[in-house]
């Protein structure tokens, strides 16, 4: 693969969209040549810069009102219209600016804390770091039992790495990452071009929560998403919002427990 | 006077299909809608013809596509306000659309030596999200719908192309050139931290 092929394929490889034998070419040309690494990493920039920040508009409540009240069928009155999560989430950020936090239940009922922490922040940027540096994985492999004993040796813990693949949601590899001060697993996966972390570390006591459920933070087009379950603190972080995240980690759960 | 409206059990159906399948996409559909044609008026407008549209043809829709689906009947229905409002003009669409390649020399999206790949130097630029939507909604129709097609509505080049009606090439392409002109715009538009 020349320059001009990759000015032509990068795009592609931004998106997802480039099978594995391009990808691999797009990749290797990179190692050779800074430049077009470098013009990969500013396309990478700017769509890590508008997922940040947010290009969304926000349709108006009438609108909504009137589609859903032209309906047939729609109850004629005021009878008071059961919100939606993400009605319930923008209130509660526009109100406090921090976190809103979701159940994984069927009904989506929200418990809500005002606390935006430390670890959110921290894993936040862990995440921002890892797609912009030379440095997603370690190791680089879609078959988790090349990915899962490459942690053997390296950490205290053995973490999993379930096959997501069936669930749309490939493995994209591992590496070690550094969390609060303690040396972790990080099990890579993908959805579309949307890189997800999954950060795992032994369950530490006195974590920020305490509950076997999943509680989601959101900010700026970033959701954390942090469990426990056998032992282990989970958290799964990617541009997503919280329900493509919840969607994840009941995918994530459901194959762990297979 | 009172209407009533008769029931059947099919309309009941066509609008739970429309309540499980549509509703959920109603949002992303208003914010393509926004950057379309520009205007918050006329995109209510698009989203709720486009709305009863889908409601009056959702038998045909099989429910893995309806994203796709919706959205060619959103940016139809753009399609078909915009022509109305050009025989009747209730608010201005903007002559840029117009534009294929041809640059606007005053546009800081011409200046090419704004290409130098600097991924720090679009980082450091952290633009409002009032600011973004501006400088999306200054890209040229073309370059402008397959970039908020893929950032904002997350389809893949095979659903751009069913929606655009343009070959998968052609998107590839074009959202290339979008991207670029985005750059450019981005690293060019004045003020928050001052040129580079």
């Amino acid at each position: 693969m020349n320059c001009e092929d990759v000015r032509r394929w990068k795009g592609a490889l931004l998106d997802g969209e480039l099978d594995a034998k391009n990808t691999a070419e797009i990749h290797g040309h990179f190692a050779r040549c800074p430049p077009c690494l470098a013009a990969f990493r500013a396309d990478q920039a700017l769509q890590a810069s508008l997922r940040r920040v947010g290009v969304a508009y926000e349709m108006p409540e009438s609108l909504r009102q009137r589609i859903v009240q032209s309906l047939p069928g729609a109850s004629v009155g005021t009878s008071p219209r059961r919100l939606t999560s993400r009605e319930i989430a923008a209130r509660w950020i526009a109100r406090t600016g921090w976190v809103v936090a979701f159940a994984a239940s069927a009904f989506l009922a929200v418990v809500v804390t005002e606390r935006r922490t430390d670890v959110h922040d921290e894993i936040v940027a862990l995440h921002v770091r890892s797609l912009l540096a030379d440095h997603l994985c370690d190791v680089s492999s879609s078959d988790r039992h090349t990915v899962k004993p490459w942690f053997a040796g390296k950490l205290d813990f053995a973490p999993p790495v379930p096959d997501l693949s069936m669930d749309g949601y490939p493995l994209v590899g591992g590496r070690l990452e550094y969390l609060q001060g303690r040396v972790i697993a990080a099990v890579v996966y993908r959805k579309r071009s949307h890189t997800i972390n999954v950060l795992v570390s032994p369950r530490s006591q006195g974590g920020a929560i305490d509950e076997e459920q999943l509680v989601v933070a959101t900010h700026r087009g970033y959701s954390v998403g942090m469990w426990h379950a056998s032992g282990l603190t989970f958290a799964a972080v990617a541009d997503m919002d919280p329900q493509g995240l919840a969607a994840f980690q009941r995918a994530y759960e459901s194959q762990l427990q297979q | 006077m009172t209407l009533i409206t008769l029931m059947n059990s099919e309309d009941v159906q066509r609008a739970a299909r429309f309540q499980a399948l549509i509703v959920p996409m109603i949002d992303d559909a208003y914010s393509l809608a926004r950057y379309l044609v520009r205007n918050p008026t006329a995109a209510e407008d698009i989203v709720q013809e486009a709305c009863l549209r889908a409601l009056r043809h959702i038998d045909s829709l099989r429910s893995q596509d309806a994203r796709p689906w919706f959205l060619t009947i959103v940016r139809n229905c753009f399609f078909a306000v915009r022509a109305i409002d050009r025989a009747a003009p209730t608010w201005s669409v903007n002559a840029a659309d117009e534009q294929t390649d041809a640059c606007d020399e005053r546009e800081w999206w011409c200046d090419e030596s704004l290409d130098q790949a600097d991924p720090e130097a679009i980082l450091e630029r952290a633009h409002d999200r009032e600011v973004v939507q501006t400088l999306i909604a200054g890209l040229p129709l073309q370059f402008r719908e397959v970039l908020v097609l893929r950032e904002l509505n997350d389809l893949s080049y095979r659903e751009i192309a069913e929606v655009t009606g343009v070959p998968a090439g052609t998107v590839m392409s074009r959202l290339a050139r979008a991207r670029a002109l985005l750059r450019r715009a981005w690293l060019g538009y004045p003020g928050n931290g001052g040129a580079t």
